[in-house]
């Protein structure tokens, strides 16, 4: 499931990740933005605290008693907290900071400049009572000295209530009074005339600042600009506040963020590791290995891309893999083979291409269509060269033709062979035969040749006689020469190659074939004896038939002769009964059996024990072939025991089966 | 012995005042920070009759700054021959003041420079067709390479007061004195410099322009003239009446006639009526005429006035 989750969370990140940006850049902005703020928060409170410093120095200014005031200060620090409140001001205004803090500010712009009217007007009266006192209390002054005793002490007086009046311990009224009773004495003295009139000069104006204090006193800006200067504290708290919620909110978006980031460059880190190693395998592969894009056009090969093609990467790149067409298959396999990819099936086949020198080769390749997120994004073709196989194939197609050919024309020439040995054993079965029929003509030959010769003996000596006796000669020569031609009779029946299927006596069959050996039985003391079932009649070649029975007989006589030299043990039985589906005949010898290690083989052509000079091993086989594949019958042999005359023998048994399915009989 | 003690207190302060190390008077700096663009566009506008209606008056036909920055005349003459109102008042280290003209009208050098020239006794002009007219002249370009919205009337008068920063005049004697040059001045001046305290006069006149911070009352102690009514014009708060922006007193030996209305001639009788009207204080010849050889170590260099 969470393979499955992965790509698409990939895809997610991908997509979020332009948010992800922007969110850093307005997080940074908004932080920055935070600072301008709270900068602008401090430097308006830096500020502030000049304004109250200003206006102390202000209030010291009015409130001081007496004393030398050089003005450029007071013009200078006036100028700056006017120029340092506009400010204020204009800045809140940028900054749009809080309308209540704004309107606060305007109030005491209004305050101030009723306030800076005020203090105007302080400063050349402020001076002038300084001045005014200093002189008037000047006792080292020509004018004072001059004056006569109680003058002096009138003005002593005076200049104590002046002293008193700035204690606040005597009042101005106190000194109206005592000025106007010295008026109004009326001395005619340049200092008094002139004391009198500074004093009112100095009452005058001394009012005049009583009043403009008593104005400024009910103007309290400072209270005012720390009542400002509180207020910004907590809006600027509040802020402060938000932004740190905000902040916090920013942090625990980037922290997750960060950790899907992290967790897609893990992944980009696993992914790459895989990527090596199949990089790595691609380049050091035997196979070729091509990458196409979505249009077929030639993204990557390997290495042995290079090696097999003649083309460089550098080449190949760009390029579609047409450009490898041999022109030697048709479009249809080009067709086929773009309908599979293009339907995202894997397409495996063979290819015929064409090298960059012109050289054709072979190619056994896979196209796979790589698809990514339900699209193909590109192909992959693995691509083995098999031109030395298909060389080696052909050959071997080439040398298999030709095997075939030599194996049929050896297959022909042994046929012949074997032809030719069934005729040269027919041969020698014909010699053997010829041998037994002289054998059997020696006998009559002589008694046909001695009662002729013996007629014409008589006749000689004059002495035959046309009698009984003389019949009986000729009837035995006569009887004679039939049984010549009767034995050729036979030998031709044998030696006659009529290949007709016709309907025979088994049993028949045998008495005559054994007929015309019979003779090399009796010469090699060797009994046959026969038990015949009656009416067994096939229907076959009788020829193959006979052929067959003379073969195994002669197998049984041969190995009589060679193993019996007991002449009195050599027996051979004949048997033949029918049975459910088979007419078996059974060829029963006492000749010791067939040993063990060879009774497998000796159906098998060319196998005998005898001599060479005297056995072909093609008899046994000839008789197995005929009843096998004439007769569709089957021979066995089996080492069964013989009793002769009481006397135990061991000895093969051939048990030879003819079918009589094939038969309708 | 409360008397004695009282009196000894403010002698004491008197004397603390007199003999510590405090400035009464500073000397003027070398040099302002001056915009050298701005001000030689100012210097140009200044000497520009067509800044008049009739275009043949400028600053520089009142305000003669190759001789005492002011001109020899009672009452100002404008346009026409216009009458004007007040004594023209000295351009040289105006920058100083704490507000221009005699009534405090102006704030600063820029506000000022407005007034002249819509004054219709003055230079008689209006800035919409001034403005006008100088686009068509090479002005406009000036004034858009320095300002970006090019001719305006704040411009105008930013140049011109731009300029005025120009029209300092340090290394007088005097400041030289201060600076630590004890031969600089005479002992004549050196006494008329003390008997300026002591007399009171340094309680208004003081600071870097001797003068120039604060309005006074044309005599505190008795009304010299109650023509003009000063601050009250721009106040109008009855306190206000007869109430002037106390004059620098630099240069002073050369701005003759003096006091708002032109009304004295000589330097020796100004000092004598301020000692009067404005002090209250008894003097003799020979101490005017200290404190009047004081007043002419006050004159300066200017780059114009040779």
């Amino acid at each position: 499931m969470l393979s499955k989750l992965l790509p698409r969370l990939d895809r997610l990140l991908l997509a979020i990740f332009p948010f992800f940006i922007m969110l850093l850049i307005a997080s940074y902005m908004y932080v920055d933005n935070i600072q301008k703020r709270n900068t602008v928060y401090f430097n308006h409170n830096d500020k502030l605290n000049i304004l109250i410093e200003l206006n102390t120095y202000f209030n010291d200014f009015i409130h001081q008693n007496v004393k030398f005031i050089m003005f450029d200060e007071i013009s200078s620090k006036l100028n700056d907290f006017e120029t340092t409140l506009n400010f204020l001001m204009e800045d809140a205004e940028r900054n749009n900071l809080d309308y209540g803090y704004k309107r606060n500010l305007k109030n005491i712009q209004k305050v101030f400049l009723n306030k800076k009217l005020q203090i105007e007007r302080l400063k050349a009266r402020k001076a002038f009572v300084y001045n005014a006192l200093t002189y008037l209390l000047d006792s080292g002054d020509l004018g004072y000295t001059s004056l006569n005793k109680s003058l002096q002490n009138q003005i002593d007086t005076i200049r104590i209530v002046f002293a008193n009046m700035l204690l606040d311990l005597d009042s101005l009224d106190k000194l109206t009074s005592k000025i106007d009773a010295l008026e109004n004495q009326t001395y005619n003295n340049g200092y008094i005339n002139n004391f009198v009139k500074l004093t009112k000069a100095f009452i005058g104006h001394y009012t005049q600042i009583n009043t403009t204090m008593h104005n400024i006193g009910n103007i309290d800006i400072n209270i005012q600009l720390n009542g400002i200067k509180a207020n910004l504290y907590d809006i600027s708290q509040r802020e402060k506040q938000e932004s740190e919620y905000i902040v916090n909110v920013i942090f625990l978006i980037i922290s997750v963020f960060s950790v899907l980031i992290l967790f897609g460059t893990w992944r980009l880190y696993k992914t790459r590791k895989e990527l090596v190693a199949f990089k790595t395998a691609v380049e050091n592969s035997h196979s070729v290995v091509v990458m196409t894009d979505v249009n077929q056009k030639i993204t990557f090969v390997n290495d042995t891309f290079e090696k097999v093609t003649g083309y460089s990467a550098k080449e190949a790149i760009g390029l579609k893999p047409s450009v490898l067409k041999s022109g030697m298959q048709d479009d249809k396999f080009y067709k086929e083979m773009a309908e599979s990819i293009f339907a995202g099936r894997k397409w495996h086949g063979r290819f015929v291409n064409k090298k960059k020198n012109g050289e054709i080769f072979y190619e056994d390749a896979t196209i796979t269509p790589i698809i990514m997120d339900g699209e193909i994004d590109s192909y992959l073709a693995i691509k083995l060269d098999v031109t030395q196989l298909v060389n080696y194939s052909n050959e071997l197609a080439d040398l298999n033709s030709g095997l075939e050919k030599k194996v049929e024309d050896k297959i022909k020439l042994l046929r012949q062979k074997d032809v030719l040995i069934q005729q040269q054993s027919r041969l020698a079965a014909l010699g053997e035969m010829i041998s037994n029929i002289a054998h059997q003509w020696r006998q009559p030959l002589s008694s046909i040749t001695i009662g002729a010769s013996g007629i014409k003996y008589k006749k000689e000596l004059g002495i035959l006689e046309l009698d009984d006796k003389f019949d009986k000669e000729m009837d035995n020569i006569i009887a004679g020469a039939e049984y010549l031609s009767q034995t050729i009779e036979d030998f031709r029946n044998f030696t006659k190659v009529d290949k007709s299927k016709k309907v025979f006596d088994i049993n028949e069959t045998i008495m005559k074939t054994y007929k015309i050996v019979e003779n090399l039985y009796r010469v090699n003391s060797i009994k046959v004896e026969f038990d015949l079932s009656p009416q067994m009649r096939y229907k076959g070649i009788q020829s193959q038939f006979s052929q067959a029975v003379i073969n195994i007989l002669n197998n049984a006589k041969d190995a009589l002769i060679a193993h019996n030299q007991d002449k009195e043990g050599r027996k051979i039985v004949i048997t033949t009964v029918s049975q459910d589906s088979n007419f078996i005949i059974k060829i029963a010898d006492s000749a010791g059996g067939v040993p063990e290690d060879i009774i497998s083989k000796i159906f098998d052509p060319y196998f005998t024990t005898k001599h060479q000079s005297q056995g072909t091993g093609i008899g046994l086989f000839m008789a197995y072939e005929i009843v096998k594949n004439h007769f569709c019958g089957n021979i066995e042999v089996k080492n069964e025991p013989m009793i002769i005359d009481g006397k135990e023998y061991v000895g093969a048994v051939f048990y030879v089966y003819f079918p009589k399915v094939a038969n309708n009989i | 012995m409360k008397t004695t003690l009282l009196k000894l207190y403010f002698l004491i302060c008197l004397g603390s005042v007199l003999i510590a190390g405090q400035d009464f008077i500073l000397p003027i700096p070398k040099t302002l920070d001056i915009d050298k663009a701005k001000s030689k566009l100012g210097e140009k506008l200044f000497f520009d009759t067509s800044l008049s209606k009739n275009k043949t008056v400028s600053c520089f036909s009142c305000h003669d700054i190759f001789a005492n920055g002011a001109d020899k005349k009672k009452i100002a003459v404008g346009i026409d021959e216009k009458k004007g109102v007040v004594n023209t008042p000295t351009v040289f280290n105006a920058v100083f003041n704490f507000r221009q003209n005699w009534d405090g009208s102006a704030r600063t050098l820029a506000d000022q420079a407005s007034g002249p020239i819509t004054n219709p006794v003055e230079m008689g002009h209006n800035f919409v067709e001034l403005i006008s007219e100088l686009n068509q002249t090479s002005y406009k370009e000036e004034f858009q390479t320095i300002y970006k919205d090019g001719i305006t009337q704040k411009n105008i008068v930013d140049a011109i007061a731009e300029f005025q920063k120009n029209l300092i005049t340090p290394n007088a004697p005097f400041d030289k004195y201060l600076r630590g040059d004890e031969n600089a001045i005479t002992q004549e001046q050196k006494e008329g410099y003390r008997l300026f305290k002591s007399k009171g006069c340094i309680s208004c006149h003081n600071g870097v322009n001797v003068g120039g911070q604060l309005y006074s009352r044309f005599g505190m102690v008795q009304l010299m003239d109650d023509e003009n009514l000063g601050l009250y014009n721009v106040t109008k708060e009855e306190e206000d009446k007869y109430y002037f922006k106390v004059p620098t007193l630099r240069n002073v030996e050369l701005t003759a006639p003096y006091f708002h209305n032109g009304s004295i001639e000589t330097l020796y009788d100004a000092v004598s009526i301020m000692l009067k009207y404005q002090v209250g204080r008894d003097t003799n010849p020979d101490e005017i005429h200290k404190i009047v050889e004081f007043l002419k170590s006050l004159n300066g260099e200017s780059i114009y006035a040779k």
